[in-house]
């Protein structure tokens, strides 16, 4: 079998695969909550991990499926995913869309910290803007640091 | 940096699709190479020069005052 026909039919069967066990997971959640009341847990949360488990899964049947029906334009949808330049250029408005998110943040605790004055005590939302600047710059840091380690 | 890819691509018989399906990249990606807007990646490059059968020099000029120029 060649390579792009295995990966085919192995993206179809993961495919099939998260599509039933996400239908599963939603039907189990749903038959707890309806004949077993009062159950301590709440079956919502495997009722939303099946949906989402079965939207994981859909993306590449929908794929093998169109790869099957016109392969030619399904070739193409695929490179103009893995082309290069596109690639790049998804790099790129990720980077600035990140440096847009991170200056939107810094400007928002400046505020709030204008705002609230520097007021002692444990702030909730001061912490949460405070982390939302730096985490991501930490992480960013650090995967600099790892891409560059050879 | 300059190439003369239309003129190779035009000169074989090829459309911007054709050659994108050749190389593996999108049609877009070959106009932008064509426009002189993207520069390729080495292997691009080489996929381009093997295809054409040509030196990678031959099909792309360096230019030392574009050498900073980014896509």
């Amino acid at each position: 079998m060649k390579n792009s026909e295995l990966s085919k039919s192995r993206r179809s069967l993961y495919g099939w695969v998260a599509v039933i066990a996400g239908i599963v997971l939603f039907i189990t959640g749903i038959t707890i909550r309806s004949f077993i009341p009062g159950t301590l847990a709440d079956t919502r949360l495997l009722e939303g991990l099946g949906i989402l488990i079965t939207g994981w899964g859909i993306i590449p049947l929908v794929r093998s499926i169109s790869i099957m029906r016109n392969p030619v334009a399904a070739h193409r949808d695929q490179l103009t995913e893995t082309d290069e330049r596109a690639i790049t250029l998804r790099n790129q408005a990720a980077y600035y869309t990140f440096l847009f998110s991170l200056v939107t943040t810094s400007i928002l605790l400046v505020i709030y910290s204008a705002l609230t004055r520097g007021q002692s005590g444990f702030d909730p939302i001061w912490f949460s803007l405070a982390f939302l600047v730096i985490a991501p710059v930490m992480v960013f840091a650090g995967l600099v640091s790892w891409l560059n380690r050879s | 940096m300059k190439n003369y890819l239309e003129y190779l691509r035009t000169k074989a018989g090829l459309t911007q699709q054709d050659l994108a399906d050749r190389v593996d990249v999108s049609r877009q990606t070959i106009i932008s190479l064509e426009n002189g807007r993207y520069n390729p990646s080495i292997l691009l490059a080489f996929r381009l020069a093997r295809l054409f059968d040509q030196p990678i020099e031959s099909i792309f000029i360096y230019e030392e005052e574009n050498r900073n120029e980014e896509f």
